[in-house]
């Protein structure tokens, strides 16, 4: 974004010689100038054509290392940075791409490291020094973000895109999983009322029975006053010997009582069976509340639901 | 009294039924709180990092613009007071997500440049130290680098539990009647079949090698069923094929499965002999799905109907479609935890350039 480093940011020298003289003034340093002489010297060629191509300046960054006790310094190689307009523009289209460098020297130092500008259309050779290599490369890191940032915005956007195509597979899926579970509660829903119906059927078949019973219970009545009556015409007859009358009646009533106990005793275990029975669904709906209860209480449902009780039961006596 | 004993058991059972309706309905909803508030959290952290990443996007490309034309304006006191504010609300946004119950979902993971870049931009803007910005560097170098890292929740598990599930359900589906009368398998491989395996990664595993049509087991009941209810409308049944397929959707960048609840497809060649109009003749009548049968066909459907694996056929068939829906949306997830490791890597590598050119080791 801001333009390019500032004319003093750039130290100009005459050639590359002063260039080296100006980096390694002192005898200690010449194994260091030696093996950066040998590394420009084999960079230049590639340089010089590409240099001649665009015209445009090229950047060079030589990172190095200092022993902070004994301050020798440690060096990193030339690393071409590429070539354009300014030094900073050239950091900002490096850093905006992946790039395979080797590792920084030992004990780095930014104010010991150093960026080379060769200016061909000025025939000039430059050097960008801490503090101001430091300004170059964040500017140049600035430019290079905002590239970047442009980028992951426009890769944001199309994953938002992306994101609506999958949520709308999402509920396509809950719906689906849904539609079963409804399914298969009606199916247990069916399979109850199934159960309903076969004991609606049964009670239908005992109440039959039971009327049955009231009708017997009526002729029985009846018998007995017709037995009554026997028992008139038996001691009426006792007092005339020579008369014979069948006691039929008797024999008659003792079997049907026989069979109105039997049909009692049938519908008192069919009401006992009846009465387990919901007792075994009231029970079942209790278990199912304190699930829901349990439930409810370790999701922080509302009060008013939790105070859900299921059926208690009603009570059939 | 029985009389009135009947009419209280009604009312009882009346009773239960609504009670037991209504918990079926109560336990459908319960179950479903925990998945909606896990929901829930994840789009208050994604509404905070997209709202607020938005808002300081738009303030910074204001900024952008404005130096475009002039770009002394970044010396400005106002604007450098503006990109610091919007320096320290990316940091706190990083901050707030990089722990947050979604610091490892492929969501965030594709949100994680933008804030990278946004925050370095503006602290390079702003002139911040080096050291500072290598320590900004490598917090998220961290971040990503545990998003990728295998550990529970990272994209590598999340990929593996969705894959797991795919091929659990579909091993499933082997071996389930259904499941081999429609071809589904997973590809079995070895490790030296990379040909096999390579489309096992590419999410193209689901079939066997055998097509449901080139199945012919006549004596299949389902079969017999079928030549019956054929033979009833006075032909025979020729053929059949699956409903079951995948195909590549371009909007996911993933395979999809299809399925449309038709089991088979019946092909019956109808003896129009019978209605006058010479000897057999082949004619397909019907697919076997129930929109738009003839009268005939739907004799033939009611027959099928009572055969009892065509009933398990047909829960097995609802229970597919359901899946086919779930395995769907396994393969978009898929897709997605390879979408963002893939910006994982790309976005480290940024970051390693980044870093060593500021002189980290």
């Amino acid at each position: 974004m801001p333009g390019g480093p500032k004319p003093e940011v750039i130290k100009f020298l005459e050639d590359l010689g002063d260039l080296i003289g100006y980096l390694f003034p002192v005898v200690a340093d010449s194994i260091l100038k030696s093996k950066f002489e040998t590394d420009l010297e084999k960079l230049l060629p590639s340089l010089t054509e590409d240099a001649s191509w665009t015209g445009a300046g090229t950047l060079l960054y030589v990172p190095m290392g200092q022993d902070p006790g004994t301050s020798a310094l440690f060096y990193g190689g030339i690393r071409v940075y590429g070539t354009g307009s300014t030094p900073s523009n050239i950091i900002g289209v490096y850093l905006s791409e992946p790039q395979i460098s080797p590792p920084n020297p030992i004990w780095f130092s930014e104010e010991k490291s150093f960026y080379v500008w060769l200016d061909p259309k000025n025939k000039k050779v430059g050097i960008i020094e801490y503090p101001f290599s430091k300004i170059v490369l964040l500017d140049g890191l600035a430019i290079a973000n905002d590239k970047l940032l442009a980028k992951a915005v426009k890769a944001h956007d199309e994953f938002a895109q992306y994101l609506n195509a999958v949520e709308v597979l999402a509920i396509k899926a809950e719906e689906s999983s849904l539609k079963l579970e409804i399914q298969a509660a009606h199916k247990v829903l069916k399979d109850t009322a199934a159960k309903i119906d076969a004991i609606n059927a049964e009670l239908a078949t005992n109440l039959e029975k039971e009327r049955k019973i009231s009708s017997f219970l009526q002729k029985i009545k009846i018998l007995g006053a017709l037995v009554s009556v026997g028992q008139l015409a038996l001691e009426f007859a006792s007092q005339f010997p020579d008369s014979e009358i069948p006691g039929m009646f008797d024999g008659d009533a003792i079997l049907l009582e026989n069979e109105i106990n039997s049909y009692k005793q049938e519908i008192g275990d069919k009401i006992i069976y009846m009465k387990g029975e919901l007792s075994v669904y009231q029970k079942l709906s209790a278990q199912e509340a304190i699930k829901l209860k349990t439930q409810f209480s370790l999701k922080n449902a509302p009060k008013q639901i939790q105070h859900f009780d299921g059926y208690s039961g009603e009570k059939t006596d | 009294m029985l009389s009135a004993i009947n009419q209280k058991i009604d009312i009882v059972v009346g009773g239960i039924n609504n009670i037991q309706k209504s918990i079926i309905e109560l336990n459908i909803e319960v179950r479903k709180i925990p998945e909606a508030t896990k929901k829930i959290v994840l789009e208050h952290y994604n509404l905070e990092l997209t709202d607020g990443l938005a808002g300081l996007l738009k303030s910074y490309s204001e900024v952008r613009a404005a130096a475009e034309t002039n770009s002394d304006i970044l010396d400005d006191i106002k604007i450098v007071e503006r990109l610091k504010f919007i320096s320290n609300e990316t940091n706190k946004t990083r901050a707030t997500l990089s722990v947050s119950p979604v610091a490892m979902t492929p969501e965030t993971l594709f949100a994680i440049p933008t804030t990278l870049f946004l925050e370095i931009a503006t602290l390079s803007h702003l002139q911040f130290p080096t050291s500072y910005i290598i320590q900004v560097l490598s917090s998220y170098r961290e971040w990503i680098t545990r998003c990728i890292s295998g550990e529970i929740g990272s994209i590598p598990s999340q990929r593996a539990a969705a894959i797991e599930i795919h091929q659990k359900t579909i091993d499933n589906y082997s071996s389930s009647r259904v499941g081999q009368l429609l071809g589904i398998a997973n590809y079995p491989f070895s490790e030296t079949d990379t040909d096999r395996k390579s489309r096992a990664t590419d999410l193209c595993f689901g079939f066997s090698h055998s097509v449901a049509d080139q199945i012919t087991d006549t004596y299949d009941k389902l079969i017999e069923s079928l030549t019956f209810a054929a033979n009833f409308l006075g032909g025979t049944l020729l053929e059949r094929s699956s409903h079951f397929g995948i195909k590549f959707e371009q909007s996911l960048n993933a395979f999809q499965y299809s399925y449309d609840r038709g089991i088979l497809s019946m092909t019956v060649a109808r003896n129009k002999s019978l209605e006058g109009f010479g000897p057999f003749k082949q004619t397909t009548i019907c697919t076997w799905k129930k929109a738009g049968f003839t009268d005939d066909i739907d004799k033939a459907v009611a027959y099928a109907e009572t055969i009892a694996e065509y009933q398990d056929l047909e829960k097995q068939s609802q229970q597919l479609s359901a899946d086919v829906d779930l395995l769907n949306l396994l393969r978009a997830r898929i897709e997605i935890c390879k979408k963002s490791a893939q910006i994982a890597y790309d976005t480290l590598a940024q970051v390693e350039t980044q870093l060593i050119a500021l002189g980290a080791n």
